[in-house]
């Protein structure tokens, strides 16, 4: 699905990602752990196409095209999702608007019929029960004084809408009250299957008691630096991460 | 052509000598007075505070010629798609009846102003050239001294109009200029609503519009103003308003298109427990140059105004607000808003924004605000994220943004037909 090498990222001339491998099959759910400011999100933004990140080494092929080479709304339409850490408020600009003209969109550029409004509606009901979305968010503008919690369940909302092959989430746990974790994972799982892949950056275990991820890797520094199954996240949450950093020294 | 002192507003303007006798006095005595203001007035350069971002030159130095009438147009493509309104049509500042609505209510009296000096000789002449000041304005001085035509309309006692009146300006002819004079009176009770469309189909053209407007007690008046102008074209629009007691006046300037456009609202409210909003947006493009200058003047206690303007400034393009509000001594328990806002989408684009308030009272709420930065790219990049194409995202941002200025008007067609052309022209 997503082939990852030896990827390098600088942003005003600081090197952030100094080499990351990683490949991703169908059908997998990888976590990625690691400390504060290790990177991570910058590896989610550099694969969802935002432009602030110069890639001065490496590549990175999803289904056998080059991602690098296409804008962020192209990768999305190839079928990759970031649900961010911190989703931005955009007055003015309906949550269902824009999910109605991007849904289009993608499905213009796939050579899919597009949605009549009744089947939009229905996919709007379904999608956002699933999640139990108040109502009311979706009509609002997009995150606009959405509660932190309000904000992750809306960007998951949306993932379940334009159902990618490739979703990232980005600490989309932290902020979550316990029902709400209950209930983003309920969406996650309800949505895999042996086509799409996820990779989940997150700081706590909890999370993966719900959504049982296939690997876990750590981030360090820019790196990978550790990649286990599932009991690497025990271990991290009881250990921390200084036992991998004197490994890795 | 570099301007100097020694050019004479009196030669570029000196084919337009209409006939010495209008026919009406009144007429004939405010040409009268215009045109010796004219002789004197100065004209307004980089040092005038008052114009220190629109220069003036090419009003006042290219040789405009008179319009001639009888143009042909195709109307079809002026009209706001669905738009029920009683239509009036002028083109290159000639009324066409033919284009026109005959029927209108009984207590509307809407009629080109050719007409209306005579046949509302009384109500005509009570207002024209009595708010606009043509003695200290150059442009309100320009429009005095030649203006042709233009609409007449007066809703009688306690009447309400059912639609919009909706006057189309066409102008179609190069090089020409044409000043139009308008006059409106709200009487005691009424409410109704204006759209007044500039639309500028040849170039260079230089048109002038100014309208007085008197909205008496407890009568609410709606004016929507819509231009679309050329990249050539200079558009010069001054609004006086008398406003009585317990009224509201609205006044809507979207600005679609314009080389050169300047609006001058001017509200002053006469009448406590009184209320007027001015909004406005505009979306210059290329090189041209977008300026509202408001003046809303609080003269009676316990009034409000709330002014919002929003614009969008993109490539080598300007924007100019300046919004003066005056609370006089008489006026407290004022209540005066105003916010400016700008987004400005290149770096050889520029905004100016300036607030001017100067309070005499002391009991008084007042705040503005004027913010001008760039497009939300954290906003643009999650709409990108989510597969709208940069464009579309981008579009999507400004249409947000500028939503809340549009938003404000009540016709749907109306806003429908802005949205339409604000996507055709930043295609
Ligand atoms: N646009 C940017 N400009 C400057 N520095 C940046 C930028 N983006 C990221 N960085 C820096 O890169 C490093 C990695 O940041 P990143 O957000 O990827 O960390 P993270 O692993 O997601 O951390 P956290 O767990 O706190 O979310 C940090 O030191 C951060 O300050
Ligand atoms: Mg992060």
């Amino acid at each position: 699905m997503i082939n990852i090498k030896n990827l390098h990222a600088s942003v005003e001339g600081n090197e952030i990602l100094k080499g990351i491998d990683l490949r991703i099959n169908a059908g997998e759910v990888h976590a990625i752990m690691g400390p504060n400011g290790s990177g991570k999100s910058t590896l989610a933004s550099v694969l969802a196409g935002k432009e602030d990140y110069e890639i001065t080494e490496g590549s990175v092929s999803f289904d056998g095209k080059n991602l690098l080479d296409m804008d962020a709304d192209i990768r999305a339409k190839e079928g990759l999702f970031l649900a961010f850490q911190y989703p931005v408020e955009i007055p003015g600009v309906s949550n269902v608007n824009f999910l109605k003209l991007a849904l289009n969109e993608i499905r213009a550029y796939r050579g899919q019929e597009l949605m009549t409004a009744r089947e939009f509606l229905t996919q709007l009901k379904e999608k956002s029960a699933l999640v139990e979305l108040d109502g009311k968010l979706k009509d609002r503008s997009v995150n606009e004084g959405f509660s932190g919690g309000e904000k992750k369940r809306n960007d998951i909302f949306q993932m379940a809408m334009l159902e990618p092959r490739f979703a990232i989430m980005d600490e989309t746990d932290s902020g979550l009250d316990i029902d709400a974790l209950r209930i983003v994972a309920k969406g996650v799982n309800s949505m895999r299957n042996k086509d799409r892949s996820f990779l989940i950056i997150t700081h706590y275990q909890r999370l993966l008691d719900y959504i049982k991820p296939d690997f876990v890797h750590v981030l360090s520094d820019g790196k990978i630096v550790k990649t286990g199954g599932p009991e690497l996240a025990l271990k991290l949450e009881e250990k921390g991460y200084d036992w991998i950093k004197e490994e890795v020294a | 052509m570099s301007l100097t002192e020694t050019v004479s507003i009196m030669n570029v303007f000196e084919a337009f000598q209409p006939a010495t006798h209008s026919g009406s006095t009144r007429i004939d005595k405010v040409r009268a007075e215009a045109k010796a203001a004219l002789e004197l007035l100065p004209i307004p350069g980089r040092k005038t505070e008052a114009w220190k971002y629109t220069p003036v030159t090419p009003l006042v130095t290219h040789a405009w010629k008179p319009a001639k009438e009888g143009a042909e147009v195709d109307l079809s493509t002026l009209d706001i798609p669905h738009m029920d309104a009683y239509r009036m049509v002028f083109v290159d500042g000639y009324f066409r009846a033919e284009c026109s609505d005959e029927h209108l209510p009984e207590n509307v009296v809407l009629l080109p102003m050719s007409y209306a000096k005579d046949a509302e000789k009384e109500n005509f002449d009570s207002v024209y050239g009595k708010q606009a000041d043509h003695q200290k304005d150059l442009f309100i001085a320009l429009n005095t001294a030649y203006a042709s035509n233009g609409v007449f309309l007066r809703l009688k006692k306690n009447s309400v109009l059912d639609k919009p009146v909706h006057v189309i300006h066409v102008y179609t002819q190069a090089d020409t200029a044409v000043m139009t004079r308008n006059i409106i009176i709200a009487e005691q009770g009424s409410k109704g609503e204006m759209i007044h469309s500039s639309i500028h189909r040849a170039k260079p053209i230089h048109s002038n519009v100014v309208t007085e407007v008197r909205v008496e007690d407890n009568a609410h008046f709606v004016l929507d103003k819509l231009q679309g102008g050329t990249d050539s074209s200079f558009h010069f629009s001054g609004e006086e308003v008398f406003q009585g007691r317990d009224a509201s006046t609205t006044i809507n300037t979207i600005t679609l298109a314009g080389a050169w456009t300047r609006n001058e609202p001017h509200i002053r409210l006469k009448g406590s427990n009184s209320i007027c909003y001015l909004n406005g947006a505009y979306f210059p493009t290329g090189k041209e140059l977008i300026d509202n200058h408001t003046v809303i003047d609080h003269l009676v206690p316990h009034c409000e105004s709330h002014e919002l303007y929003k614009g969008v400034v993109y490539q080598q393009s300007k924007g100019v607000f300046n919004g003066k509000v005056f609370v006089r001594p008489d006026a407290q328990k004022t209540n005066a808003f105003q916010q400016n806002a700008n987004i400005v989408m290149s770096e050889q684009a520029s905004m100016n924004s300036k607030p001017e308030l100067e309070i005499y009272a002391d009991d008084v709420k007042c705040s503005h605000g004027s913010t001008t930065g760039q497009l939300d790219r954290e906003a643009l990049f999650y709409l990108q994220c989510r597969g709208l194409n940069y464009v579309a995202a981008k579009q999507m941002l400004v249409h947000a943004f500028v939503g809340e200025v549009v938003d404000r008007l009540t016709s749907l067609e109306l806003k429908e037909y802005i949205w339409r052309k604000l996507e055709e022209k930043l295609a």
